[in-house]
């Protein structure tokens, strides 16, 4: 069974290399890692992942964007939104979009919860 | 009595002076009447005496001519010529010739009429009236019976036989030489000649009438225009005679006119002579001078009482005035002194004096501002002085007082001299102004924080992302050193370096320590940027109607899940009391902001409890809500320690804390204050729990506009 692929998309690369890096260390998952929503829906487009990580405000198609389009397309089934923003309440949208209070992390979150909680999506979808 | 109160009311007089008034003013109408009636009754007295007096001369004019008379009949029946000219001889008749001359003369310029002679059976035999001889006899008459027993006699005539009118007579038995008795010489008057005597006296001018009267009550004499003579049956001979015995006069009603007699007796001629006036005319003058002296004394009084009404009114608005000042005195919220500029005694304090110091007035009648422990610096004093000496007044001065409880505040002076009956006073007006201070203060904060807040809006994203990377590095720093972890092991067994080395490596140098602290900064930086960003949020647009009791909830959930409370304290471990009021209707709020509110405060007092020194044994929290009028109250009370005063005034304000560096950002609450008051325009307050605790009230307003 090919491992679940985990897509980091964040603009500011020692983010998203720290987060590929910590993840990968546990030989569970198949990161990728993407700087724009563009280029992630591209990485998607040959292979789609289980879980992505989504920063909000990047260049380009923003997090919201990407999350829909690539929901939309089928390419993720599950997305974290990371982010830095410090608007605390989660849009409309996004719930409209199907994620939840515990999909949001806000930086600096631990990696450790995001670990967490990519577990717990992947365990969900094996169900 | 009635009347005598409705006097008082309008005069509107003094509770006091009233009966006192009352008193004054019975007593001088009491004297009035007493002058009034005393001089009546003087002048009455003086105006009957007059009369009296008046009587007396007429008394005694009648009986001095009576006497007179008397006298000269007398001397006259000594005269041989009229016994002689009673004879029936020649010489009688000669005589008689004699006799009537003399008579005649006698009688001419005389107060008498007639002069006439009477042989002994009765018939006149000469007279100083000639036709008066042999026209009548007078046998019958009592005045001849009587003379002719040998006395001298007297009779008053109702009508005389010749001249048919009341007439007086006097007769004198007349002796021959020999002594025999030979006649009776008479004179006769009409009675009418004394009418010229009569007094229209001063006093019965106008109605007043003299009679004089025979005993039978047969005019004797009578002014002009009564015809005398006939018997005046409706007389008052009983009030003449009454008079006459007593002295006094005699009242009596003649038709609808009062009138007052007087009456004398004569003794020589047993006539009553009489004087008898209309009482009013005959009182006039005393009723008059009377009715002045009372007229007088009620004028007087009308005036006092004028004076006493304008006075009562001035006085009453005075009063008025005094009360509406004095109870601007008393209740001013602020307080009031009023202290003696020359010995700078204080003379008076008014109510708020006592609630805002605490010391009771009587503590600092008496004394000076000095020797009252209120001010903090004795310069402030000074320096209120001499601006106050310099300029005559003193606007908001500022300065740092110290209360009986020994609190300090900071208050506002205003001082004005002020010149009560010529004496100059210092009136100060004293205002705690140390809340207005304090919340100044706090919203030049909250206002500070809110630029702040806007500002770290801006930045928060870059500044959390570099966060962001330094708490993830360090992360990634503890998972690659850890000696458990296979992949690690396999990079270090290629290099030849031992894991379990390197842990220990990395315990003895307290590498693992230092990332700790790097991992915890990075959370401590976000915390303070995520609350700075709370001032900024502008919560109205998420405003949904909430239900108090299930954001209460959640926040419970919250605390007892919290991350952060965990690692110093177990929420789990204190009893959490709910207390909500049944039925309770949903308010307009962000129900994020009260359940971060709630959270803070429930973090707060779990805080408190868990480094409380002694431990709380029993830890617990209690939270209700109730609704009230225009709000619900959300009291969130613990069972700790309490927070101390010093605390107290500084425990919403931005950046406070009094924890541990590290531990809190001195933002929740001042944070929470923000939300309530600023984002939902609700009450914020800190009271002492009933078991001495710390007890958060929140009040949220019902009717708060739901917006978006």
């Amino acid at each position: 069974m090919a491992t679940p692929r985990i897509l980091i998309l964040d603009d500011e690369e020692r983010i998203r290399d720290l987060l590929t890096q910590y993840l990968e260390d546990f030989d569970e998952f198949t990161v990728l890692g993407a700087h724009s929503g563009e280029q992630a829906l591209e990485l998607l487009a040959r292979e789609s992942a289980d879980v992505a990580v989504v920063d909000m405000r990047l260049p380009g198609m923003s997090g919201t964007q990407f999350i829909r389009e690539a929901l939309a397309r089928g390419s993720c089934r599950h997305f974290l939104v990371h982010t830095g923003s410090v608007d605390m309440v989660i849009s409309s949208e996004l719930k409209g979009l199907g994620l939840t209070r515990r999909d949001f992390f806000y930086k600096p979150a631990g990696a450790d919860a995001i670990l967490d909680r990519i577990r717990e999506c992947l365990s969900q979808g094996d169900a | 009595m009635n009347a005598v109160r409705r006097f008082v009311s309008v005069l509107s007089l003094d509770r006091h002076l009233a009966p006192v008034l009352t008193v004054v003013f019975a007593g001088v109408l009491l004297s009035t009447l007493l002058a009034y009636f005393s001089t009546r009754d003087t002048l009455t007295k003086l105006a009957l005496g007059q009369t009296h007096q008046t009587l007396g001369f007429l008394n005694r004019e009648v009986g001095a001519r009576v006497k007179e008379m008397v006298a000269r009949l007398s001397l006259w029946s000594h005269e041989d010529v009229y016994a002689l000219a009673l004879e029936n001889s020649y010489l009688g008749e000669s005589a008689r010739e004699e006799a009537t001359r003399r008579m005649a003369a006698r009688v001419k310029d005389s107060s008498f009429d007639r002069v006439f002679l009477i042989k002994l059976n009765g018939e006149i035999m000469a007279a100083s009236h000639p036709d008066m001889v042999g026209r009548f006899t007078v046998g019958d008459r009592a005045y001849f019976q009587k003379a002719l027993a040998g006395n001298l006699s007297m009779e008053t005539l109702a009508a005389g036989r010749h001249s048919h009118v009341p007439m007086l007579v006097i007769a004198a038995p007349l002796h021959t030489g020999a002594g025999i008795l030979a006649g009776v010489i008479a004179v006769a008057m009409e009675t009418s000649r004394f009418a010229g005597e009569l007094p229209p006296g001063e006093h019965s001018r106008e109605t007043g009438r003299g009679f004089i009267l025979d005993k039978t009550g047969v005019i004797l004499a009578a002014p002009p225009g009564i015809a005398s003579g006939h018997s005046w049956a409706d007389w008052r001979m009983d009030e003449v005679r009454t008079s006459a015995a007593s002295g006094e006069p005699a009242h009596f009603r003649e038709g609808d006119v009062k009138r007052v007699l007087m009456a004398v007796s004569n003794a020589e001629t047993e006539w009553y002579l009489a004087l008898s006036a209309d009482e009013d005319e005959l009182l006039r003058p005393a009723a008059r001078i009377a009715w002045l002296t009372g007229g007088v004394s009620l004028a007087t009084l009308a005036l006092v009482a004028l004076t006493l009404a304008a006075l009562g009114r001035a006085m009453a608005g005075l009063r008025q005035s005094e009360e509406k000042f004095s109870r601007l005195f008393m209740f001013a919220p602020d307080t009031i002194l009023l202290a003696d500029m020359e010995t700078g005694k204080i003379v008076d304090a008014n109510a708020s004096f006592t609630t805002q110091t605490g010391y009771a007035r009587e503590e600092i009648l008496g004394k000076t501002s000095g020797e009252v422990p209120l001010y903090v610096n004795t310069s402030d004093r000074e320096a209120f002085h001499s601006h106050l000496l310099r300029d005559g007044r003193v606007d908001h001065f500022e300065c740092e007082s110290r209360y009986k409880d020994g609190s300090l505040a900071i208050c506002s002076l205003s001082g004005q001299i002020v010149i009560i009956d010529g004496r100059r006073y210092l009136m100060t007006m004293v205002r705690d102004i140390t809340e207005t201070k304090r919340m100044q203060e706090m919203m030049v904060q909250t206002e500070k924080m809110i630029s702040v807040g806007g500002i770290a809006a801006g930045i928060a994203h870059e500044i959390n992302n570099p966060l962001g990377i330094v708490l993830q590095a360090s992360q990634n720093i503890v998972q690659r050193t850890r000696p458990d972890f296979r992949k690690n092991v396999e990079a270090a067994e290629k290099l030849g370096l031992d894991m379990r080395l390197l842990d220990q490596y990395m315990k003895v140098r307290k590498l693992d320590v230092f990332i700790e602290d790097i991992q915890s900064a990075a959370s401590r930086a976000s915390a303070i940027i995520r609350h700075m960003l709370d001032f900024s949020r502008r919560s109205e647009s998420r405003r949904t109607v909430c239900d108090i009791r299930a954001i209460a909830d959640s926040a419970l959930n919250l605390a007892s899940n919290d991350y952060d409370l965990k690692k110093s304290y177990d929420f789990k471990k204190i009893e959490i009391v709910r207390d909500y009021a049944p039925d309770l209707q949903g308010i307009g709020c962000t129900a994020t902001e009260i359940e971060q509110v709630l959270l803070n405060v429930l973090r707060n007092a779990a805080q408190a409890m868990s480094t409380a020194a002694p431990p709380v044994a029993a830890p617990r929290i209690a939270v209700r809500i109730r609704e009230l009028a225009d709000r619900v109250r959300i009291e969130i009370e613990d069972n700790g320690p309490g927070v101390p005063e010093g605390v107290r005034t500084r425990i919403f304000e931005p950046f406070f804390t009094t924890k541990q560096p590290g531990v809190g950002t001195g933002l929740g609450l001042s944070v929470s204050y923000f939300i309530v008051t600023k984002g939902h325009g609700g009450k914020m307050t800190l009271e002492t729990g009933a078991e001495g605790g710390a007890a958060f009230c929140i009040d949220l307003p019902t009717d708060e506009r739901l917006e978006g």
